[in-house]
């Protein structure tokens, strides 16, 4: 399908927070929920609508490289949006977010829009982080901040929306330089379908999941 | 969607109604067999099968393994690839893809794993050609390559590699993406060939080297290349910064090239290292960036290699040397610049294997040259150079891999390397010598590679060929090092001696570095070159005797021998930074002081190498930094938050150089414009603001760095002491202290209301609960800083106020400024409102006013003052007061150079006047003008030559004798308190004079004004009496000429000096002391300093309600003030004979006291500071500090000694807080009281020049004030140095 956007995103977080499982929780709806079964995916894309236009995510989940500092450094850069994972039933997960952040911004272009999740809102029983700090932590560090997850979808979806709506903004505002690819955003091939068996191609084989 | 297939299916087996079952498993298969064939009808239903499968494969690895079981055996992943082979297999191939992602990524039974693997079906889908110009698909293929790289290990290998068909597909496919244009793919290609090289398998490690190491190392280094080349004329192009965006990718782009080549050179994989390594040297580093530092070409020209600028060439390889650091590839890179040159470069013969035209033939000649001459023989091909590989990686690696496939009679000699003990490599010595290993490896290499007709023999043959030429150029270029470096010791004659021959000639490179220091015309190349060498005196993989070879100590313990070139450049830079209008970028200071730092101070032994020259060069330098700040000094609320702010953003954000490096804007032309949103400490300060703000940043460095240097601690800065600071959560003794109940309803989130006692400190506002175990004892909950305070009352409601305490640094600039707190204080009446809200502000105002005296003590500028309401000038006193002028005409001509016009002194002499009694300062102003006019112009013309000479030669300008200067008890205090000025003039009158001058032009706060008033008043007096008989000794008029000048002042004295009676007080009662120490109250500590953890004697509002006994002893001073007059010359005398002068002017004193009431105060006081100021400026800087300490121990003693009390407590207090704080207590003290006498409900601070009401009631006042704060004094547990903030 065609798009006026392509955002590319990153999940980034500490291991065992829930990121490929929110990754495959917004790419593909397909894949419901269930309590006895996580599934997770390194790289989902899903198509979204903001203000009438098709825009596309694209999200790369940086899980196992950390080890690489070229390789991280690179996604960072290559991301116009960072979703910033911890789960709120483990603090350790929540305290290491300074560094990641600091990772964030040191590597990213400054225009990246990182959005703070605190995943795994199910497990009320076992939280172990407050809703209100990780809210306070967001509005320090000027995040935006929503509790997650990925196990009943809970908020998934707004997460990622939200992010794009506030990139969105930005390209309106002129604050992303779209023409620089570099930024994690890309150009579609607006209106000129010129590969016409691509968007036929790309719904046809994906059914009704959303996932293009 | 699933109802819809079950429709379509129509067929006999129903779906089981379990999602996840082994049942539902079989349905599935039933499915995909009986479409065994996609077409567009049923492609739908076969997405969602492959799609359900992975759920179930999914959910069966993690709770049935039978679902596994049967997947496998009915060798399921084979019917992917038959669907995946057909024409129409496209349709579905994304849904594949992300079910066998899914698969990989999720699975977590090893065993199911590898069975996964077993059968080869996987290599197949790897090597399966998709479309990928789908952008999609391609993501998910490259994703799927990415998951299966993350599954390898040392036993999965063996599944992706195959030892006999010399078959990788998982690698060799991935990598033919490693220059795609989607940036996500390139990293997924990068993230796989580091979990390749990371397994630990040598056979495969072997064919990766062999086989592939080559064609991808130089299509990669040709693919960095090319990005620098875009990178450089981007820089060339954009002079305007208009296209920084892209500039910043390329240049992230870059760090990101050399992150990842040294992540694969961290991984120690020997046999790829020095294939990477050879490659990036020959083929990118030297004859790319390393050739550019010297050569300025013609770009464009067809015959001429690629060339970037000398900026870019610098700042790559900053880059390079900060992130890389594998010993041979930096050691060789650092050779080359310290003892390369360019014919080195050009003869030395490279060996890219498999890269260059024609290398067969040429080599064939090289074997006959023995030795390095004959390289010119070989001119055409072996060169270093950054050529294009000469096949794309694609075909070399299907070449190999044909080749591969065929068996192969020769035994590779090259292969050794990869068994062997790295430290073979690292062992060398020569900076070269890895390179022959090299050199033989890739020679095998292209052997086997390129040519078939080039057999094995002929390898041998080369080998000799080459090795002589790369060791007779090693050898060539290493004599002089050697020479160099290893023979002299110690002399600095012989140092000098190898620095200029170090220098120069022999080593282009170096030069080249070393001449784009040089600062004079701005500091483009300047911060990029500090950088380089930063950055190569920090490599971890440059050995130490190479870079002491060219005497950069950065790292070594010995530092002696450090380059005198090198640190004479960093002290240039550093002295082109104090000018006025320098083009020094405060980046390139800092820089320069880190490099300086480096190269000179071992901070382990703490030990400062740096000879006595460039030490005193260093200080001199920081005494300019101080003078020019003292140009942007104005004693407003914006100077002191700009200062506050530069001195924390310098503290919290240390300088980064790899943070720095990677910041794009520096390898543009420095711009002085915000509006590129640079950074302001990497650009040229825009507007008068930035310059201010620029002069406190070079002087907090230089300063930073002088200390350091000497190994001094930092005293003063930051402003407020941090020991004094109050924490969240530290517990309070508020016995006797002054407490506000208030609820507290904080205003951002829910609206919580918690009850609270309010408590203001010094510093701070404290929000405390009481303390549950100790009664008296509360618990801080909140505290903040009174200077960010921000109060206003509420319309509504009269008993609450609302308090924002704006928070000053925010951790990151992207954060949203968030209010420290922002909440309604709600007290229980109004009066009680009203009361906090006067203590809050007067707080604040107290708070800001004692950093502000403390930035004038540290930039040694007296306190200049600037009286908030205009004096009314009093041009006929002036007129009437011909005084003797000639030191002051010289300070006139100083304090211009502050205010820069005529009419700044005359506005500055108005204020004065109303303070003291318009006649003293009148006249001194009038002297300065009218009565030596000659003098005037002069100083003018030559400020500011003066003071930069004043301040480099301050320390011993002057010496005063000390008993000149009369009793000790009078010269203390000023000696505080003028203490700090010394060492910026040469002459203490200009100093004063400046003081003088400069309140009003500047506008500062009115405290500092009053203390500065009195002493500039004694000085004028005195000169002005004394001037007549001596004319040019200075120093001696000063000091004994006191009463004459009270004479002459007092006869003109106008009715309005009422109200400065106070001073006088506080002169008195020390005086009445046997010690003959004088003077106490000002020696006190303000009553509001106290400091909060004791909090018992608060503010100087308790104070003054709370002593009413000391009175007695003040007063009758204060009344005989008329006869300090007379006396004063006595005192004078008697200071050196101790106390019984005193006694006697103490008399006298009485006896004029009637008549002059009024006037006294101001005179005594005057005179008091006056001498002290005239000592200090006298003392030496260094033993003036420990003088002071003492004196002030012994001054305290007098009043301690009258009152009795608790005062010895407090005289061995002040004693114990040395120097610094008593310079500035004393003035503080001397405020507070003004303050008190003015009685000024709101503190007096803003108004001080009021003309208090009665005389009687002020000297009251004064005087219960004088004793509330030496009994707070005495009181306060611990010393805390009242901070000099108190008052201002």
């Amino acid at each position: 399908m065609s798009y006026a956007y392509l955002f590319k995103y990153i999940i980034i977080g500490d291991t065992g927070v829930g990121k490929s499982c929110l990754l495959l929780q917004f790419t593909d709806k397909r894949f419901q929920p269930v309590h006895d079964l996580t599934i997770g995916v390194e790289f989902g894309a899903r198509m979204i609508n903001i203000d009438g236009k098709q825009i596309k995510l694209q999200i790369w989940d940086t899980a196992g490289q950390e080890s690489f500092r070229s390789i991280t450094r690179s996604y960072y850069r290559g991301a116009a949006g960072a979703l910033l994972v911890y789960d709120i039933t483990r603090r350790d997960t929540f305290n290491h977010l300074t560094t990641w952040l600091e990772d964030a911004r040191q590597h990213s272009s400054s225009n990246m829009v990182i959005m703070l999740i605190g995943n795994k809102s199910d497990l009320e029983a076992r939280r172990d982080v407050k809703k209100e700090e990780g809210e306070a932590f967001a509005r320090e560090h000027g995040l935006i901040f929503m509790e997650t997850s990925a196990k009943t979808a809970a908020n998934v979806e707004e997460a990622f929306i939200n992010t794009a709506k506030e990139i969105y903004q930005k390209i309106q505002e002129g604050v992303f330089d779209i023409n620089n690819e570099a930024n994690g955003i890309k150009l579609g091939p607006q209106h000129s379908p010129t590969n016409p068996t691509l968007p036929s191609q790309g719904g046809g084989q994906q059914g009704g999941g959303g996932c293009c | 969607m699933l109802s819809k297939t079950k429709n379509w299916l129509g067929s006999g087996q129903g779906k089981p109604k379990n999602v996840h079952s082994l049942e539902h498993l079989r349905y599935l298969y039933q499915v995909l067999i009986r479409n065994s064939v996609v077409t567009e009808q049923n492609r739908g239903l076969l997405v969602e099968t492959v799609r359900s499968m992975s759920e179930i494969l999914i959910w069966g690895d993690q709770n049935d393994s039978s679902v596994f079981d049967f997947f496998l055996e009915k060798n399921m992943l084979l019917f992917f690839l038959k669907i995946l082979r057909q024409k129409t297999g496209r349709y579905i191939c994304v849904q594949l893809l992300q079910t066998l992602n899914i698969l990989f990524e999720n699975i977590r039974n090893e065993t199911s794993l590898y069975y996964l693997l077993s059968n080869n079906h996987v290599n197949s889908i790897i090597e399966h050609r998709f479309d990928f110009s789908d952008e999609e698909v391609l993501a998910y293929y490259i994703s799927f390559l990415k998951t299966l790289s993350f599954k390898l290990n040392v036993h999965t290998i063996h599944f992706f590699y195959n030892e006999h068909t010399n078959d990788f597909a998982l690698y060799t496919e991935a990598i033919k993406f490693f220059n795609h244009p989607e940036s996500m793919v390139r990293i997924a290609v990068r993230t796989l060939t580091l979990n390749v090289y990371k397994v630990n398998d040598n056979a495969m490690l072997m064919y990766i080297r062999n086989k592939t190491a080559v064609p991808y190392f130089s299509n990669l280094v040709w693919f960095i290349g090319n990005h620098v080349l875009e990178l450089d004329s981007c820089v060339r192009n954009d002079i305007d910064h208009q296209s920084r965006n892209r500039l910043s990718s390329l240049v992230a782009e870059h760090l990101d090239h050399l992150h990842y080549v040294n992540d694969i050179l961290n991984l120690r994989i020997e046999a790829l290292n020095d294939v990477l390594t050879d490659h990036l040297l020959n083929r990118l580093l030297i004859p790319l960036y390393v050739d550019s530092l010297t050569k300025e070409r013609s770009f464009g020209l067809a015959e001429d290699p690629p060339h970037i600028s000398s900026v870019v060439s610098l700042f790559l390889l900053s880059q390079v040397f900060l992130i890389l650091d594998h010993p041979p590839l930096v050691s060789n890179l650092a050779g080359i610049f310290f003892h390369g040159n360019e014919a080195f470069l050009a003869q030395q013969p490279t060996d890219i294997s498999g890269i260059e035209q024609g290398r067969n033939g040429t080599r064939a000649t090289a074997v006959e040259g023995e030795d390095s001459n004959h390289c010119d023989n070989l001119l055409n091909v072996q060169y270093r150079g950054f050529v294009k590989p000469q096949e794309s990686l694609e075909r070399s690696l299907e070449s190999n891999r044909e080749r591969g496939s065929t068996p192969q009679p020769r035994k590779r000699p090259n292969y050794r390397n990869v068994d062997s003990p790295t430290d073979e490599v690292e062992g060398e010595g020569g900076f070269f010598a890895d390179d022959h290993e090299t050199h033989e490896q890739d020679r095998g290499q292209d052997v086997g590679e390129a040519g078939k007709e080039e057999g094995s023999p002929k390898d041998e043959i080369q080998d000799p060929g080459d090795k002589p030429v790369a060791i007779a150029s090693v050898d060539e270029i290493q004599s002089p090092a050697g020479m160099n470096c290893t023979d002299e010791e110690k002399t600095s004659a012989v140092y000098e001696a190898r620095q200029s021959e170090l220098q120069l000639s022999r080593r282009p490179y170096l030069q080249a570095i070393i001449n784009a220091l040089d600062a004079s015309t701005g500091d483009y190349r300047t911060l990029i070159s500090l950088c380089l060498l930063y950055a190569m005196g920090t490599n971890e993989g440059i050995k130490q005797d190479l870079l002491v070879s060219v005497c950069l100590t950065t790292r070594s313990e010995d530092k002696t021998s450090y380059s005198r070139v090198l640190v004479n450049c960093l002290i240039a830079i550093i002295g082109h930074s104090c000018q006025f209008n320098s083009r020094i970028r405060p980046v390139t200071l800092e820089m320069s002081s880190l490099l300086l730092k480096q190269l000179v101070y071992s901070s382990e032994t703490n030990r400062c190498f740096l000879e006595d020259k460039h030490l005193a060069s260093i200080e001199g330098a920081k005494e300019e930094s101080m003078l020019l700040l003292r140009n942007f000094y104005r004693g407003d609320e914006l100077f002191l938050d700009m200062f506050d702010d530069e001195y924390q953003s310098m503290m919290t954000r240390p300088l980064n150089v790899e943070y720095l490096m990677m910041d794009e804007s520096i390898i543009l032309p420095p711009t002085g414009t915000p509006l590129t949103g640079i950074d302001f400490i990497k650009r040229l300060p825009s507007g008068e603001l930035e310059r201010t703000r620029r002069a406190i940043r070079v002087f907090f460095l230089l300063r930073n760095l002088s200390l350091t240097l000497r190994h001094e601690p930092e005293t003063k800065l930051p402003l407020a002491s941090q020991d004094q600071i109050v924490k969240a959560s530290d517990k309070l003794d508020l016995n006797n202290s002054d407490l506000i109940a208030c609820t507290v309803l904080m205003k951002d989130k829910s609206p919580q209301r918690v009850r609270r006692f309010l408590v203001i400190d010094n510093h701070q506002l404290i929000l405390v609960e009481p303390d549950s175990k100790k009664l008296g004892w509360g618990v801080a909950r909140f505290v903040g800083p009174l200077q960010d305070l921000e109060v206003t009352g509420d319309k509504d409601d009269s008993r609450s106020l609302h308090v924002t305490i704006h928070k000053r640094m925010t951790t990151s600039p992207h954060a949203k400024p968030i209010p420290l707190l922002a909440a309604r204080f709600q007290f229980d009446d109004h009066i009680r409102c009203m009361a906090a809200k006067q203590r809050l502000t007067k707080g604040r105002q107290r708070v800001r006013q004692a950093k502000t005296a403390d930035i004038a003590a540290l930039l040694e500028i007296p306190s200049p003052a600037s009286p908030t309401s205009p004096a009314p000038p009093y041009p006929s006193l002036g007129a009437a007061h011909p005084g003797s002028a000639r030191p002051v005409s010289q300070q006139t001509g100083r304090g211009f150079s502050l205010g820069d016009s005529s009419s700044a002194v005359q506005r500055a002499v108005a204020p004065i006047a109303q303070v003291i009694g318009a006649r003293r300062g009148l006249f001194s102003s009038a002297n300065r003008r009218h009565s030596d006019p000659q003098t005037k112009g002069q100083p003018q013309a030559s400020t500011q030559g003066q003071e930069t000479k004043g301040a480099t030669g301050s320390g011993t300008a002057k010496s005063k004798p000390k008993p000149l200067s009369g009793s000790p008890s009078h010269n203390t205090p000023k000696t505080r308190w003028a203490r700090p000025r010394k060492t910026v003039t040469g002459s203490p009158e200009v100093e004063e004079a400046k003081d003088a001058m400069s309140p009003s032009a500047f506008g500062t706060p009115p405290i500092a004004s009053q203390e500065s008033f009195p002493i500039q008043l004694d000085f004028d007096s005195s000169s002005s009496g004394n001037v007549a008989a001596a004319a040019d000794s200075d120093d001696d008029d000063n000091t004994y000429q006191p009463m004459s000048e009270l004479d002459t002042d007092q006869s003109t004295l106008p009715p309005t000096l009422s109200k400065s009676k106070a001073p006088p007080l506080t002169l008195i009662p020390s005086s009445d002391s046997a010690g003959g120490n004088v003077e106490s109250p000002k020696l006190l500590p303000p009553a509001s300093e106290e400091r909060v953890r004791s909090f018992s004697s608060t503010s100087s509002d308790s104070a003054k309600t709370s002593g009413p006994t000391s009175l007695p002893l003040v007063s009758p001073f204060a009344v005989k003030s008329p006869a300090t007059i007379d006396v004063n010359p006595i005192s004078a005398s008697a200071d050196t004979s101790e106390t019984t002068p005193i006694e006697s002017a103490q008399a006298s004193l009485s006896r004029l006291s009637q008549s002059w009431k009024d006037l006294e105060p101001d005179q005594m006081e005057l005179k008091q500071i006056r001498q002290g100021s005239q000592e200090s400026d006298d003392g030496q800087i260094e033993p003036d500090l420990l003088d002071l300490g003492k004196t002030e121990g012994e001054t305290q003693m007098a009043p301690a000694d009258v009152e009795d009390k608790d005062s010895s407590s407090s005289a061995s207090e002040t004693s114990r807080q040395g120097p610094d704080w008593v310079s500035i207590s004393d003035r503080d003290s001397l405020l507070d009281t003004r303050l008190s006498m003015n009685e000024d409900p709101k503190g007096s601070l803003s108004d001080p020049h009021q003309v208090p009401q009665g005389v009687p009631s002020l000297d009251e006042s004064l005087q219960n004030m004088v004793q509330a704060q030496m009994h707070s004094l005495a009181t306060s547990d611990d010393s805390s140095p009242s901070p000099p903030g108190e008052i201002v």
